[in-house]
């Protein structure tokens, strides 16, 4: 090959002009390096040998087809919400709200009128986190289409007594005891209500980042509005803490763990699952992190759950370090047989006493609390050994799925994954069905059936 | 060289009285072999302006702007995918349209993609995190789309190592339909608002 004269620099490499596609590529050989033409020609062709030839290669498998106008295919659940509504396809059916209440923590209710303005009033007040931000379940409020939602929405109460708030201000101390180092980033992958239960006892230190990626729906396999409504019922503390926390603050990502819940009858639920998208390795070496604490619920969910693990693997490639610690770790002084009821709300503690609160620094060995703060801590009995443990890559149906980065568009769900069918006009390109329900057919979709 | 990618891949509804797609046909085929940065600059012109009247009609799509170590790669898997799955070299594939992986009875659909792979670090680095830099609720917007497409005649060529652009069915005969766009295979596309 000819070296291209300096004033035209693009040679084209590529040239097709068929049936299928048409098509060029350039490369500019000043700029180019070892890029081999020979062995990428030779790379295409072992790839179009393994397609067999044929068109498949990019996914243009036939459809089920129906009979007349319509057609079956298969969509992305959350599209097909923002296309036909947050119940699509379910426009009669209504949420269930265990656990709720008519006011917010504050017992007020002014979460009324911020409904629209959820996703707006909890994004992240620094700059830095504001990317890793994912307010999709916030943003189903403020869809013009959602009328119904905000209708049917309402706060949902902690539960067990507010041991989760609790939970999250055991770990607000801990962290205040070594001055709120911004070097820790801490993942709470609890139920949803837990997780910002949880977070609203941390927010006076820690900055909410939330990553709830789905929409609520009737028959959904996440019940994301039970973590709406925890939301919702927060509020208030989100807001104050939000005002009043100093910055820089340590962020603390909140992820649902329902996200990845088993889907079993794609007649009797809807698949409104979705996989976390965590900042890289690379984004939280940006953000000056450089240890994480993964909080999941108990001693036996140490390991990060499947949609999480090429991350962490990366993280730890990336001398990011990541121990676990559940939140059964964090626990109230048992009562003494002889003594009265508790008539304030119990302290947390690592360990389940505040002689063991401060073990968790020599276990977790990140930070040494100073000396002043020291009352000759004991080592706890009853807690996990989430201090020794260590991301190690398994294979998963997310493995090796992620796209992205640079723009933190995230990972590609795995095939069937957060999918629906839907029977569709060829015609008009209306979508006329959805396959949900007991019916065990498809139902009308009627159009647009927000509101 | 750390290098950046960036590649946009749009479907359009299109209808055969539209001028659309043999406009972009006419572009790409009668494109030059050897193109100087002006020449390089005016044929992304040609393409954005075309595309730009037809984003309103934009149905799915997906982008990615991809840094450092993996920019080479995700270059080269998009082209290698789009070449070597849809060629038609008559070696390979055969002339007809592959009548049983694409019902086509509903020709309603082209599928677009643009794909880049410039300097990090450059100008047209820079313009394009700059582009890309929007918020993730408007990510899969048609607004979005359409100034990611008028951003490519913006760019400073001579910081871009290598682009392509795919137009798919290359011909009036052959179509894509509401089956194909949404059968396996596709499910990164995402649905434009």
């Amino acid at each position: 090959m000819s070296e291209a004269p300096p004033d035209r620099p693009f040679t084209r490499q590529v040239l097709i002009d068929g049936d299928a596609i048409v098509g060029a590529r350039w490369w500019q050989e000043s700029l180019r390096l070892s890029a081999d033409p020979v062995s990428r020609r030779r790379a295409l062709k072992g790839l179009v040998l393994l397609l067999g030839g044929s068109a498949a290669g990019l996914g243009l498998v036939a459809a089920l087809t129906r009979p007349g106008d319509d057609v079956d295919v298969s969509m992305d659940a959350l599209d097909l919400q923002k296309r036909e509504g947050w119940n699509a396809g379910h426009p009669g059916a209504v949420l269930r709200f265990p656990g709720a209440t008519l006011f917010d923590a504050d017992g007020g209710r002014s979460w009324v009128d911020g409904l629209a303005t959820l996703a707006s009033d909890l994004a992240p007040a620094q700059a830095s986190l504001a990317p890793f931000y994912v307010p999709t379940l916030f943003q189903a409020l403020g869809a013009a289409s959602s009328a119904s939602l905000r209708s049917a929405m309402t706060p949902v109460a902690p539960r067990a007594g507010g041991a989760d708030v609790l939970r999250g201000k055991a770990i607000l101390s801990l962290f205040e005891a070594v001055k709120m180092p911004a070097d820790t980033a801490v993942i709470l992958d609890l139920d949803g209500p837990t997780a910002v239960a949880v977070a609203a006892g941390m927010a006076p230190g820690f900055e909410p980042v939330f990553i709830f990626d789905n929409w609520p729906h009737p028959l959904g396999v996440v019940a994301s509005q039970l973590t709406l409504g925890a939301v919702l019922y927060h509020r208030p503390v989100f807001l104050r803490a939000r005002s009043g926390r100093a910055v820089p603050a340590p962020p603390v990502f909140v992820l649902d763990r329902s996200r990845l819940a088993h889907y079993t009858d794609e007649d009797t639920q809807f698949d409104n699952r979705y996989v976390a998208r965590l900042p890289t390795a690379e984004n939280l070496r940006a953000l000056g992190i450089q240890h994480v604490l993964y909080v999941p619920p108990s001693k036996s969910d140490l390991r990060e759950l499947d949609d999480l693990n090429d991350d962490f693997v990366a993280l730890a490639a990336a001398s990011i370090d990541v121990k676990s610690m559940p939140l059964t770790d964090l626990d109230a002084p048992a009562p003494r047989g002889d003594a009265a009821p508790a008539r304030s709300p119990a302290t947390f503690y690592y360990g389940g006493h505040p002689l063991t609160h401060l073990w968790f620094w020599s276990s977790y060995g990140w930070h040494t609390p100073p000396a002043a703060a020291l009352r000759a801590p004991v080592a706890p009995p009853n807690v996990s050994a989430g201090s020794a443990y260590r991301p190690a890559l398994r294979p998963t149906i997310f493995s090796s799925r992620t796209l992205g980065g640079g723009s933190g568009i995230g990972k590609q769900k795995p095939s069937g994954f957060g999918r629906v069918s839907v029977r569709a006009s060829r015609s008009t390109g209306t979508i006329t069905g959805i396959r949900s329900g007991r019916s065990g057919s498809f139902g009308r979709a009627g159009g647009r059936s927000g509101g | 060289m750390s290098k950046t990618f960036f590649g946009i891949q749009v479907v359009v509804r299109n209808f055969l009285t539209d001028p659309l797609r043999p406009q972009l046909h006419e572009i790409i085929a009668r494109s030059a072999s050897e193109q100087s940065l002006a020449d390089k600059r005016a044929f992304w012109k040609r393409v954005a302006a075309v595309l730009n009247e037809a984003v309103p009609a934009f149905e799915m799509g997906y982008w990615d702007l991809v840094r450092g170590d993996g920019a080479d790669e995700e270059f080269e898997s998009w082209s290698s995918e789009i070449e070597g799955s849809l060629a038609t070299e008559k070696e390979e594939l055969g002339t007809a349209p592959d009548e049983v992986s694409r019902i086509s009875a509903e020709k309603r659909y082209i599928i677009v993609t643009l794909i880049f792979l410039v300097e990090a670090g450059s100008n047209s680095d820079r313009t394009l995190g700059e582009r890309c830099d929007v918020p993730k609720s408007e990510y899969w917007t048609r607004l979005t789309f359409g100034r990611l497409i008028a951003s490519v005649p913006l760019l400073n060529f001579a910081n871009v190592v290598a682009d392509a652009v795919y137009l798919a069915p290359g011909s009036e005969e052959d179509g894509l339909s509401m089956e194909d766009v949404h059968g396996g295979g596709y499910e990164y596309l995402k649905l434009l608002l």
